[in-house]
């Protein structure tokens, strides 16, 4: 299944909803031009929820952080929501929960900004 | 299938996603069929193969640079697909191999690319450069496998995934 993102905003936060897999190829681009878009759209306070992402190798962890260090340079912060078994797994191994902050759930998360 | 039992399978692929979503479907499926590996560990191996058949396709078969892949636009993936239908790229293949039992998963991948170095691999994950592209695969390939070895050449990977003493406890 290839990734899927539905970008709404909310009180001023712009929740990407991704959902299949995020790995190398056309995953990792569609992420990293949605993350562009926003980023020249001044749009810079930016929930990931990734409740139907079902997988993630290094390849899109590498994007993430890409894309969250875009967003950071813009004066904004990526958030992280509701990671799956082996999504959470990743980005624990990985070391990014140590740069980025991940909630068990989109509401908490949200309440967070 | 008994404890002692296994089955062996090989699977020669090109470099397509097609092809290679398909053969990480078949490896599932062998792992499904033995009855007792968990979900944690089937997704563990899954990871493995994921990053071992991305390293085989992208730095193996279509010596696509890691520094390509770590520029902000998608020069790296457009790479990949224009090499896919060039020579010498488009003939070169990818041996999957696996040989999985009740308790051990034994898997090697091996392409026809130029190699690298085992040695010059990072040793662990720099907090500060999350961005990088090179190496990491390697360093999760060995966090979720109990062996990991590579051959002089640097184009064939070896990894193996036992059972946990604590998982088969909890059955």
């Amino acid at each position: 299944m290839m990734l899927q993102i539905v970008a709404t905003e909310t009180d001023g936060v712009t929740v990407l909803d991704l959902s299949g897999r995020l790995v190398f190829g056309e995953e990792s681009d569609a992420l990293r031009e949605c993350m562009g878009r926003l980023v020249a759209q001044n749009k810079t306070k930016v929930l990931m929820n990734f409740q139907d992402l079902t997988f993630v190798d290094s390849s899109g962890i590498g994007t993430l952080m890409a894309a969250s260090s875009q967003v950071k340079k813009s004066g904004g912060v990526v958030k992280l929501a509701s990671a799956v078994a082996q999504v959470d797994k990743v980005l624990r191994l990985t070391g990014v929960v140590n740069v980025l902050e991940l909630y068990s759930t989109k509401q908490e998360a949200m309440a967070s900004f | 299938l008994s404890d002692s039992s296994s089955t062996s399978v090989e699977h020669v692929i090109d470099s397509s996603t097609h092809s290679v979503r398909r053969v990480l479907s078949q490896m599932e499926e062998l792992l499904l069929q033995t009855g007792t590996w968990t979900e944690n560990e089937r997704l563990d191996i899954q990871l493995a193969l994921d990053e071992a058949l991305a390293n085989a396709v992208y730095h193996g078969t279509l010596e696509i640079e890691p520094r390509l892949r770590a520029r902000p636009d998608n020069a790296a993936s457009e790479m990949a697909k224009a090499r896919r239908s060039q020579a010498p790229y488009c003939h070169r293949r990818i041996r999957v191999s696996a040989t999985v039992s009740p308790s051990e998963a034994a898997y090697e991948i091996e392409d026809e690319g130029p190699g690298f170095d085992p040695a010059a691999l990072v040793q662990s994950i720099d907090l500060d450069d999350l961005e990088r592209f090179t190496g990491r695969g390697i360093l999760l390939i060995r966090s979720v496998m109990d062996e990991v070895s590579f051959n002089a050449k640097g184009n064939r990977i070896r990894m193996v995934k036992r059972r946990s003493v604590d998982e088969r406890a909890s059955e």
